[in-house]
């Protein structure tokens, strides 16, 4: 091992990050480089400095009461716990409630023509919090595509299209065999951070549209769009902006995909 | 009925990483008052996306959500300073330590340590307080910040060394200089 070899690995080996290998060699080398020993042994001091250098952590008197408080009250005014409401306010809920299926109807109105109504989303929606409550996100693991893409042969009546988008940061999780509404569908499962996506592919006679956002709710959002005789739909708790550059991103990559 | 159940196992899960949950906030923001907001607004949007979490170790998740309910924070409240814009391919380590250098880092005060520490940029902070503060693996910290593992490293990397730079040279400038 040269030094410029071993310099790069002298952080890792402080952190404890390096394979039982590559740890060895670096040992081997420092032994025998006064200059890397050196490097070394800063690397060594810097970290432990810092781990002295902590400052304890003082809570706040009161805080954790008060946030607690604050997530309670998140729960209490969250629409499931209705009953537990005062009339007054629940008479303010309902009427929210109706603004927001007023204005609901009315963004679906203009969006007439790419979906005839948002069940597609709902249904999106439960699909994909069934797939996170019930730890069943894949029926095939893998991130690779050539293995996802043959295994939905035989389980649908069309070849869906699996994207690999490692490079932007959409690492594929798998795929599974779901539904949305009545229809089979395909879901292919991608992360962002944490946040799994799952993609719906379903068959579709629709014309060809651009991603749009249908909904956004309850922390979720749900983009489709239309292309190749194929109707897309992304649900993810990632926010909205970002769900619809991923849809942009999968629309623009099956389109250049060559597909079987 | 639902929304209870949530609420106790949150209370249960995600409510005793509180302390932690502030130790980040209070390192990422420097100041207690804003470690509060910060951690408040994390807390609350936490609990809105505790819905999907069931059955995954929920620190780094939490940890993701103080990050990066800190970023939108610091965006919103303009407190933008310490951002300069950084250069990733720049190499800052000097390449030849000598034996006084290591000595001095050896037994460096506290003190200066942590002024050198509040002086780096903030993305390069961030990694090294993950790693040193909050004991985390590289593959942990590339989970809460959304980085690739190789800038994490390299991220990493830079951050000490700029903090053996920041600790040699306020030493040789004499030690009053930063007091």
């Amino acid at each position: 091992m040269t030094c410029s070899e071993a310099r790069p690995l002298l952080d890792p080996s402080v952190d404890g990050e390096l394979d039982l290998r590559a740890a060895l060699e670096v040992e081997l080398h420092v032994a025998g480089c006064a200059d890397c020993a050196r490097a070394l042994a800063a690397c060594q001091a810097i970290s432990v400095g810092v781990r002295a250098a902590r400052p304890v952590v003082v809570l706040p008197a009161g805080l954790e009461a008060r946030v607690r408080r604050a997530v309670r009250s998140e729960a209490r005014a969250a629409p499931a716990a209705g009953k537990a409401h005062s009339p007054w306010r629940r008479t303010l809920l309902a009427a929210a409630a109706s603004l927001f299926v007023v204005s609901g109807a009315f963004a679906l109105w203009m969006l007439a023509g790419s979906q005839a109504d948002d069940t597609v989303a709902r249904d999106a929606i439960a699909s994909h919090v069934r797939s996170l409550m019930a730890d069943h996100l894949t029926d095939v693991p893998s991130s690779d595509q050539h293995t996802v893409k043959p295994w939905f042969e035989g389980k649908l009546d069309f070849a869906p299209p699996v994207v690999d988008l490692t490079d932007a940061d959409y690492p594929l999780v798998g795929g599974r065999l779901d539904y949305v509404g009545d229809e089979p569908a395909a879901a292919i499962v991608y992360m962002r951070r944490r946040h799994p996506i799952n993609l719906f592919v379903r068959r579709s006679t629709g014309n060809v549209d651009a991603p749009v956002l249908t909904r956004s709710t309850r922390g979720f959002a749900v983009v489709e769009w239309t292309s190749g005789g194929t109707a897309y739909c992304a649900v993810s708790d990632i926010s909205a902006d970002e769900l619809t550059a991923f849809a942009t991103l999968v629309r623009d990559r099956t389109a250049s995909a060559p597909q079987r | 009925m639902q929304e209870q159940e949530k609420l106790e196992r949150f209370e249960l899960t995600v409510l005793p990483h509180f302390r932690e949950a502030y130790g980040l906030a209070r390192w990422l923001t420097r100041n207690e008052q804003d470690a509060e907001d910060v951690v408040q607004e994390a807390y609350l949007r936490a609990f809105r996306f505790f819905d999907g979490v069931r059955g995954i170790d929920c620190r780094p998740w939490l940890f993701t959500i103080v990050r990066n309910t800190y970023y939108t924070w610091r965006k919103r409240s303009r407190h933008d300073v310490n951002v300069i814009a950084l250069d990733e391919h720049v190499e800052e380590r000097a390449d030849a330590v000598s034996d006084p250098d290591v000595k001095l880092l050896q037994s460096v005060d506290t003190d200066r340590l942590r002024r050198c520490i509040d002086l780096l940029p903030a993305e390069y902070r961030e990694v090294l307080l993950l790693r040193e503060f909050e004991d985390l693996s590289y593959k942990e910290i590339a989970t809460v910040t959304g980085l690739p593992l190789g800038t994490v490293m390299s991220r990493l990397s830079r951050a000490r060394g700029r903090l053996q730079a920041c600790v040699i040279a306020c030493s040789k400038e004499g030690s009053n200089d930063l007091q």
